[in-house]
């Protein structure tokens, strides 16, 4: 794919609708960034499935483009994904993102990963619980940092055998990404994204995780060092 | 096609139909499962019996937008016929009906009406009710029609004008919503039969809606003869809310009484029995579904 559409990621409605007239084809409510919004902890762990979904059918109002939603590790085993993403589809969703990790799903560099029972189980489960043939579930690949190369495509190969409509790769480098594009693959493969990241031959997509939310929070933590803690009249005022 | 879809379609047969819809108003999802499984055609999820299941308090306004929507939610998800929803005043001015609507379409609810009290508004067979002047619920419905995005939610005008003004004021009051956009008609109200009549020769092709609470200003009447007199929709807004407080009440003084529910248990649902009314196996049988024996035989059959 010549052009590999990235998927600008949000987590208020504030930023979502600043982006709503961007050229992209979805946003991603990352389940991060509407922790943060919501709780102030930047922790997709902490939310719940009914507090996202709640933010999720707020957010649906302001856009009538896809949006990608955060199923995290599905809030519990399979058949809470069953449960999550029947509740995620209905809150709007068009696209829903399955990670391997391990429930609750913490934001973190190196999280601990489901077994492949558990996980296939729960794509089962996403898959079987969608109401609209449009609607889709992403597989997200998180095992990287744990659990290696080998195993990544092992899983990528069993995973890519399943009705979903593509599969991110995280925490991922260049090594990793020739090796998993190399792999054959009958779905899209998407990457997570950060800012100056080059196109990738056989990257479909780029799911930014937070690059609006993270510059917006460098500037206000700049901000926040000149806000006055009081406002002082000036002496000859006092006088 | 999307349950929301169906919803909408299945609603609007029915209020076009010729079969006069029998609708339940249900505190919560659990009285919308037993209201489908015996019989309701609809759900109405109103503000009566949500302002007391949730807040036990009377409906006078104190039950917001969020709250009623989210209740409406819930009994949406729950069950598998038509959801319509009591959007009171559209919780504001024309911006804020737009939300109501935009909402309450997106949550897959098959209509809404939206009414001409001020606000704070009260249940239309209290006191001291007011309405507003005809021309705020006139475009709130033009703002209704023209946010929704499906012109099957269908739109419902309430005026509770009968109450301010009397019946020739409401049915005027009815015909300029319907000329505004609404699809459904319903005067709220009514105090005899031959007012019921007199609303249906005002609007002998459009569906009108009957409100039958027990104590309340109109005369409690069968359904085959509201249908007789031409009304398509006949909605009962308390009687399970009613219900629901007389054998609660009637437990909790048997219980503090009697030191134990015993002598009650007849007129309970069984553990069992609620167990499967609330779809136990049902869950039960999803989890098996994806038990790790299967996904392990599975996994080997893929690699």
């Amino acid at each position: 794919m010549e052009n590999a559409p990235l998927y600008p990621a949000f987590g208020s409605g504030q930023t979502l609708a600043l982006l709503r007239d961007h050229p992209a084809q979805g946003f991603f409510m990352a389940g991060s960034l509407a922790a943060s919004t919501l709780l102030g902890v930047r922790d997709a762990g902490m939310l719940s499935c009914s507090e996202y979904a709640a933010h999720l059918r707020r957010m649906r109002l302001l856009t009538d483009k896809p949006l990608i939603a955060d199923l995290q590790s599905g809030f519990g085993n399979p058949m809470n994904t069953y449960y999550a993403t029947q509740e995620l589809e209905r809150s709007g969703a068009n696209r829903l993102i399955l990670s391997d990790q391990r429930y609750p799903a913490h934001t973190q560099d190196c999280p601990p990963i489901a077994t492949d029972v558990d996980f296939l189980g729960k794509l089962h489960a996403a898959l079987d619980a969608v109401d609209d043939e449009n609607t889709q579930i992403w597989a997200l690949l998180e095992g990287m940092p744990t659990q290696g190369l080998e195993a990544t495509m092992a899983k990528l190969a069993w995973v890519d055998q399943l009705p979903i409509g593509a599969i991110v790769i995280a925490h991922w480098d260049r090594d990793i990404l020739m090796a998993l594009t190399a792999m054959p693959h009958q779905h899209r493969l998407i990457a997570t994204w950060q800012p100056n990241v080059p196109a990738f031959p056989g990257i479909d997509g780029w799911l930014d995780t937070g690059y609006l939310a993270d510059t917006a929070g460098n500037w206000q933590r700049q901000l926040i060092t000149n806000l006055p803690a009081a406002l002082t009249l000036p002496k000859e005022v006092l006088k | 096609m999307s349950k929301a879809q169906r919803m909408r379609q299945a609603f609007q047969t029915m209020a076009f139909g010729t079969e006069i819809m029998k609708m339940f108003v249900a505190p919560d999802a659990l009285g919308a499962k037993i209201a489908q499984r015996n019989g309701a055609d609809a759900v109405f999820a109103a503000g009566y019996a949500t302002a007391a299941a949730n807040l036990a308090l009377p409906d006078r306004g104190i039950a917001d937008f969020g709250l009623m929507l989210e209740k409406c939610r819930q009994i949406v998800n729950a069950i598998d016929i038509p959801v319509f929803a009591d959007a009171d005043t559209g919780y504001g001015d024309l911006d804020n009906v737009a939300r109501t609507v935009a909402s309450y379409e997106q949550i897959g609810a098959a209509g809404i009406f939206l009414e001409d009290q001020t606000w704070p508004k009260r249940c239309g067979h209290m006191a001291n009710k007011a309405v507003e002047p005809t021309e705020v619920l006139e475009a709130k419905i033009r703002r209704a029609v023209a946010t929704r995005k499906h012109s099957d939610f269908l739109i419902m005008s309430r005026t509770d004008a009968r109450a301010v003004y009397g019946l020739d004021e409401a049915i005027a009051r009815s015909k300029r919503y319907q000329a505004a956009g609404a699809d459904l008609v319903f005067i709220e109200a009514p105090r005899s039969q031959a007012e019921f009549e007199q609303i249906h020769a005002a609007f002998p092709d459009t569906p009108l809606m009957a409100n039958m609470i027990e104590g309340g200003q109109t005369p409690l009447m069968a359904t085959q003869d509201l249908q007789r007199l031409g009304f398509r929709i006949v909605v009962y807004p308390t009687a399970m809310t009613y219900t629901t407080a007389y054998a609660e009440e009637h437990l909790v003084q048997t219980m503090i009484k009697e030191g134990t529910t015993a002598s009650c248990e007849d007129q309970m649902m069984t553990f069992e029995r609620f167990n499967q009314f609330v779809g136990l196996d049902d869950v039960n049988g999803r989890e098996a579904r994806y038990a790790p024996e299967k996904m392990r035989t599975e996994l080997a059959q893929r690699a």
